[in-house]
């Protein structure tokens, strides 16, 4: 179970928060064309590795945020709030 | 006195003697004992018959490596299936039954199987009812083959009454984590304890000490090892958390370990810890394994350690007479153990010779030992034989590293030691220490337990019995003549010959050919088995045992009950129930209650005597010729608010939120941005920059949840803020022709004619003294309100109604009640997959909004394809029918192999008002298919339908 850096209560179980799946996904202007819509709504990377995703802790501060997670190993990262500049990834090797 | 227990010696207290039961059976034992070693001190020497050829199996370890002697015991009118006897600690009145064997574990008539090993040879349950399972008429699977073969692979039967036992839930936050309390486990926790660190430890077994109490005769600073084990584990208990009975068993990501710890006193409940910690130090120690020789799994056949417990710890002599068998020369130990306590070692098999045979019908009396020819394999000719009843042998010891591979660690195979061993012995946060590091002896597993922290903490001098446990050589399994009878794994019975069937087959891998054969997927996980299937593997391949490798483990290591991981949380403490405010009245009305969500809602009032469907009949008929109400309290409320909150809705409902006006309310659907339908409710404008939404009573959650995501990233520049009011305010649906009438002297302050408070309009007003709503709304096609008042008021409310003479409903009601109406509701209509243009609710997409959340994936090519499935009402051409929900729709009366399935009934209901069952259904194309002539299909009924537009009664204007 990961213990998870919540930006604004620190770390905290990972039972206490929702995961929100890949982050940096932009939601596409509506004349876009189906194949811009198709990759937002369906396609995600999948990465094996060091990865960004949204978790939101819910029935704590309630808030969204951005974490760094390697799902091969599931270290965590920097987690940091909606809005900033995408961190680093820690310097470990997969 | 039974003949096997030694008269003086061992940790058993003789003064306490406990009776106990074992397959019906009264024996004696003392305390200090387990069930295993009452067992053996009893001459039981049958503790089960082996799964697939149902051989006579007796113990062959006192630890929890055992694969034999797997019992169910019993308490009350209760069993718990699968106990490993050995770990089971000996109390009084224990009831313990051998779960392997049919009619019991000393006569089996399945017995003849293992005359035909072949019979059940590696794969056999593929190969053998593959076929039958294709050919679901001649289903002998089920009528024969599977009650037959879980008879006898009598596995124990599961319980058939519930779990009363109390189970607890612990979670504790330390710096140190040990799990194990041999002599490098109590060194290391001792050595954190000095550096001021906060420190649990827990040990699986009743004694602090590990394999102090099996060797004895080891001195540390002066003190005997069995003394410093105890003194040490006083410390520990005094100043952190010290648990006895804790077994680790499994160990997760960021130092979160779960510990199972048994009761001392009862056979059953217990407590699971959860233990966060800094450091996780594994000093789990390590299993020794069996040889592999034909009829090495007779009883009177054990492992070297379990002699040494048996004799020092238990006081029990296993046999007077001994072959030794080991592949390293480490056996000292254990020949001293058995000539000091009187047994005679008649041979031991040298490094030229082998054991080809074991004899004895149940129990060992004659062992063959053959000289090995220059080919490698055994000379039979050149064989002696020689009477024994005992076989002590050692393949080695193998660190035991599970929980370390539980927390990703890898394992080598170390030519030195002749194990697998982990590659390093620190991964993150955790450590491996003493024999689970490869460190066997006492002097080594304490060094490297002490040095756990930088603060030249010592133990002492460590003189006298040093404790060396064998480091054995890979078990190359010795080429035998006689390979059906040389086991790897005793719990599943496979063999060399199994394992060699497998790779002649073609399975290299180690996790295919366990699979395959089963060898190491029974209740001891194959931990006796491991490493002689990953040998036998690599020779019949001729593949090094590095490359073979381990199968992979995972939680738990030994069974947890289920009820240890429920905890609490059983019964009414499963989930809690959401009750309206409102709840004590339906229960005096007798309500039939639903569950929707956590909530309990009242599906039906029945009168005396009356059935459901006379309830729900009844119900309707109020709704629609007088008047009914109906407790709505369960609707999900948000309220949305601030100078943004009209723009943030526009974006979240497909339809115009910003025209609404203060005092007016409006239909509205959610769509996932895949164009899917989400939610629907109604939105009310409270006043310029506030509004408050209803969801679906289930809902309510995700919607709020689905606003908030979408407010704090997507939208972050949007003044608004969402507050849950679900449970501030209580209401009352009031619906019917005499709606009006009804309510009207509740209310004087307001004017409820249609010209003040028009369809889809609201008025705030006071009731019991407190702000009160009153909205214009109906789901039932009838003149409806929906008034709401504080939550403690709502009691009073409903009281106030029901004198007035509405007649209460329940959901069951204002289903029927809205789908004669074609009204959708979400979940029902909808499954993920439905979009509103399959809904026919076109008229609810706003076309003069730039964007909504959903709106451009309803023009992807996908959903603009003619033959979805859409929304359609069906009559049944029997009226009496009723279909059922979930039906398939199909094309032809006499449905063909394959029948395309063109729909399925979403909605179905006796209607009173239209004496007729009816439904709503998706159906592939269903527009254009109105009048048609389709079939119901359900559990092999299949009934006539005609396709009607989803709407069977005409709409009033109230
Ligand atoms: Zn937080």
């Amino acid at each position: 179970m990961l213990i998870i850096p919540c930006p604004h209560c620190g770390p905290r179980p990972e039972t206490e928060f929702v995961y929100g799946g890949e982050a940096h996904i932009q939601r596409p202007d509506v004349a876009a064309d189906d194949y811009t819509w198709a990759n937002r709504l369906f396609l995600r990377d999948n990465v094996k590795g060091w990865t960004r995703e949204r978790w939101r802790h819910d029935p704590g501060c309630g808030r969204w945020f951005n974490l760094c997670r390697n799902t091969a190993t599931n270290e965590v990262g920097q987690s940091y709030i909606m809005g900033a500049p995408k961190p680093p990834f820690p310097n470990q090797k997969i | 006195m039974a003949s096997s227990r030694l008269t003086k010696g061992g940790l058993i207290d003789r003064d306490q003697s406990i009776s106990f039961q074992y397959n019906g059976k009264t024996y004696i034992g003392f305390a200090g004992d387990t069930l295993a070693s009452a067992m053996l001190a009893n001459d039981i020497h049958i503790v089960g018959r082996s799964f697939k050829r149902h051989r006579p199996r007796g113990l062959i370890s006192l630890g929890l490596e055992e694969p034999n002697a797997i019992v169910t015991l019993s308490t009350g009118s209760k069993t718990l299936p699968n106990r490993i006897a050995s770990e089971v600690e000996l109390l009084n009145g224990l009831d313990a039954k051998s779960t392997r064997g049919w009619p019991s574990s000393k006569f089996d008539i399945f017995r003849a199987l293992d005359w035909v090993p072949r019979a059940v040879a590696a794969g056999f349950y593929y190969k053998t009812f593959m076929g039958h399972i294709r050919r679901p008429k001649f289903d002998t699977w089920n009528s024969i083959w599977e009650p037959l073969i879980r008879r006898m692979a009598g596995q124990s039967p599961a319980p058939v009454s519930s779990d009363t036992a109390t189970y607890q839930h612990t979670d504790v936050h330390v710096d140190v984590a040990v799990i194990g309390a041999g002599l490098a486990g109590l060194a290391a926790a001792l050595c954190a304890l000095n550096s001021g660190k906060k420190v649990a430890i827990f040990e699986r077994d009743s004694l602090p000490g590990g394999r102090v109490h099996s060797l004895p005769g080891c001195t540390i600073d002066g003190e005997t090892a069995e003394n410093w084990a105890a003194s040490t584990w006083g410390k520990l208990e005094e100043k952190g958390i010290a648990r006895l009975r804790a077994t680790g068993f499994g160990l997760y990501d960021h130092g979160f370990l779960t510990v199972f710890e048994k009761s001392a006193t009862k056979v059953d409940g217990g407590r699971i810890w959860h233990v966060r910690a800094k450091k996780i130090v594994i000093a789990t120690g390590a299993l020794e394994r069996p040889m592999v020789f034909p009829g090495n799994d007779l009883p009177g056949v054990m492992l070297s350690g379990a002699v040494e417990t048996a004799i020092n710890r238990f006081a029990i002599l296993p046999g007077k007479k001994a072959v030794l068998y080991g592949n390293h020369e480490d056996l000292n130990n254990v020949r001293t153990a058995l000539k000091t306590a009187g047994a005679e070692v008649v041979a031991e098999v040298q490094i030229d010779e082998t054991i080809t045979g074991t004899f004895g019908s149940g129990r060992l009396k004659m062992v063959e030992i053959s000289k090995l020819g220059t080919d490698g394999l055994p000379e039979r000719k050149k064989s002696r034989r020689i009477s024994a009843d005992l076989v002590v042998t050692s393949g080695g010891w193998s660190p035991m590293l599970h929980l370390y591979l539980m927390a990703g660690g890898q394992q080598t195979w170390s030519p030195e030691v002749g194990a697998f061993i982990a590659t390093t012995s620190e991964k993150g946060t955790v450590k491996l220490i003493g024999a689970a590091n490869a460190r066997f002896t006492a002097r080594d597993a304490l060094k490297d337990g002490a040095t756990l922290e930088d603060n030249n903490f010592s133990f002492g001098d460590v003189t006298g019995n040093n404790g060396p446990i064998g480091q054995g050589l890979p078990i190359a399994p010795i080429l035998q003549t006689d390979k059906q009878r040389a086991f790897v794994d005793f719990q599943h019975d496979v063999t060399v010959a199994d394992i060699e069937l497998a790779a002649r087959e073609g399975f290299r891998s180690i996790e295919h050919t366990k699979r395959y054969t089963t060898s190491g997927m029974g209740t001891d996980q194959g931990r006796t088995a491991q490493l002689a299937t990953a040998a036998a593997l690599a020779t019949a391949t001729q593949q090094n045992i590095q490359e073979i490798g381990l199968s992979g483990v995972r939680p738990p290591l030994t069974p947890v009950p289920f009820g240890a991981f429920a905890g609490r949380r059983v019964g009414r403490l499963f989930q809690p129930e959401r009750h309206t405010s409102i709840h004590a009245r339906h229960l005096a009305l007798g309500a039939v209650f639903e569950d929707v969500g956590d909530w309990k809602r009242p599906r039906y009032y029945p009168k005396p005597g009356e059935t459901m469907a006379e309830a729900v009949a009844r119900e309707c008929r109020s709704v629609r010729t007088d008047v009914g109400m109906l407790d709505v309290s369960t609707l999900g409320k948000i309220d949305v608010a601030g100078p943004d909150a009209a723009e943030f809705l526009n974006r979240l409902y497909t339809n115009r939120i910003d025209t609404i006006k203060p005092g007016k309310c409006r239909y509205g659907i959610m769509l996932k941005d895949d164009g899917m339908v989400f939610d629907d409710g109604v939105v009310a404008r409270i006043d310029e920059d506030r509004f408050l939404v209803t969801t679906t009573s289930g809902g309510a959650a995700a919607v709020l949840a689905w606003m908030e995501d979408w407010r704090q990233t997507e939208w972050p520049d949007l003044r608004v803020r969402l507050t849950s009011l679900t449970e501030q305010w209580a209401g009352i649906a009031v619906a019917g022709p005499n709606a009006r009438s009804v309510i009207k002297n509740l209310i004087p302050k307001v004017d409820l004619s249609s010209s003040s408070l028009p369809n889809l309009g609201w008025q705030e007003t006071v009731l019991f003294d407190q702000p009160a709503r009153i909205f214009r709304v109906s789901f039932s096609g009838e003149l409806g309100f929906e008034i709401y008042v504080h939550w403690q008021n709502g009691s009073k409310l409903w009281d106030a109604i029901k004198e007035a003479g509405a007649a209460p409903y329940g959901t069951e009601a204002m289903h029927v009640l809205r789908a004669e109406m074609g009204f959708i509701v979400v979940g029902h209509e909808t499954d993920g997959t439905v979009t509103p243009v399959d809904l026919g609710m076109d008229w609810i997409l706003s076309k003069t909004k730039g964007d909504f959340i959903g709106k451009r994936a309803l023009k992807r090519p996908s959903m603009l394809e003619s033959n979805r499935k859409q929304l359609v009402g069906l009559v049944p051409t029997d009226p009496s029918v009723v279909l059922d929900e979930g039906a398939q729709i199909i094309e032809h009366p006499r449905p063909r192999s394959p029948e395309p399935m063109i729909g399925h009934v979403t909605s179905s209901y006796w209607s009173e008002t239209l004496s007729s069952g009816f439904a709503l259904a998706l159906v592939k194309d269903g527009f254009r298919r109105q009048e048609e002539k389709l079939f119901a299909w359900s559990l092999g009924k299949i009934h006539e339908v005609e396709v009607r537009p989803p709407i069977f009664i005409e709409t009033k204007k109230n």
